[in-house]
């Protein structure tokens, strides 16, 4: 499956939280949904693009998270809900 | 993930989700047999298949097999949702700030942990990181204290000047209006240190000597 859509559902079922990449790039292998390798900050990038996801940067730490935006999360209702646990 | 060989399981997911919904919502099967099978997608499966439409039986299998899996999803959903809300509140709770970014990658790492993800041994590391959260939070928090107490004070000062100078404009006001001080200022026989010498002791009498 297209794993543009496996990183959106799994950012969006659970926003606003925040996740890093390497969390994201986990969860979403582990979901058996996505054949072969993919590049989860290539697909994030591309998501964000669209407005659909963002990321978020703690100035003072310098830490980084992804989450889904608003609009994200109802491309995701309005497409079926995909749940990736 | 789960793959449905039959007609109704070929279609888009975004398809099989809007069946549900209808199925869900008790519509007839008449009603949701005319719409799915008027759709393109729809049509193009017939025509890969070779069939000629979805049948009320197809429908009446994809209500026991297809739909019971998607309620079930539905429910993983609302409780998936349940967590996240709870992981916001746990941190909120905790004093973390959850618009911050450190707390709502606390929450995701505490999501983890509360939908089984996580090994139950990083709940460990995750309460030190919730006690550091709180730690650095509460620290922020007294700089921006500090800051606000500081703001205040400048615009305490800055108020005070500016009724000193409306004051002192005030009193120029009514010493001018008086003929000796006007008297004294026209005066070219004074220079101007003698000038504010005898004005001083004009206006302020006795306390002038400790200027």
């Amino acid at each position: 499956m297209n794993p543009d859509p496996v990183i959106l559902a799994f950012l969006a079922a659970r926003y606003p939280i925040l996740y890093t990449t390497e969390t994201i790039t986990t969860r979403v292998k582990r979901s058996g949904l996505c054949d072969g390798d993919f590049d989860t900050l290539a697909i994030l990038s591309r998501l964000a693009k669209r407005g659909l996801v963002s990321l978020e940067v703690d100035d003072l730490s310098g830490q980084e998270g992804w989450a889904a935006t608003a609009e994200g999360r109802k491309r995701w209702i309005l497409d079926g809900q995909l749940l990736i646990g | 993930m789960r793959v449905y060989k039959s007609k109704i399981g070929r279609l888009p997911h975004t398809i099989r989700h809007t069946l549900c919904q209808r199925l869900r919502d008790g519509q007839t099967q008449a009603e949701i047999l005319s719409w799915l099978n008027a759709l393109p997608e729809t049509q193009e499966m017939l025509r890969t298949t070779g069939a000629k439409a979805v049948t009320a039986v197809n429908l009446t299998d994809w209500t026991n097999t297809g739909f019971q899996d998607w309620c079930a999803d539905q429910e993983r959903t609302a409780h998936l949702e349940r967590l996240t809300e709870h992981s916001l509140a746990v941190l909120e709770r905790t004093g973390g700030d959850p618009s911050a970014v450190g707390a709502r990658l606390l929450a995701g790492r505490l999501l983890d942990v509360l939908e089984g993800a996580s090994e139950p041994e990083e709940l460990g590391d995750l309460v030190k990181a919730l006690v550091a959260l709180r730690s650095a939070e509460t620290a922020a928090r007294k700089t921006d204290l500090a800051a606000e107490a500081n703001a205040i004070k400048v615009r305490q000062l800055d108020l005070e000047e500016q009724k000193f100078r409306r004051q002192t404009c005030e009193l120029f006001q009514q010493w001018y209006d008086r003929d000796e001080v006007r008297a004294l200022l026209g005066n070219d026989a004074l220079d101007a240190s003698a000038k504010t010498d005898a004005l001083g002791q004009l206006l302020f009498g006795d306390l002038w000597k400790n200027c």
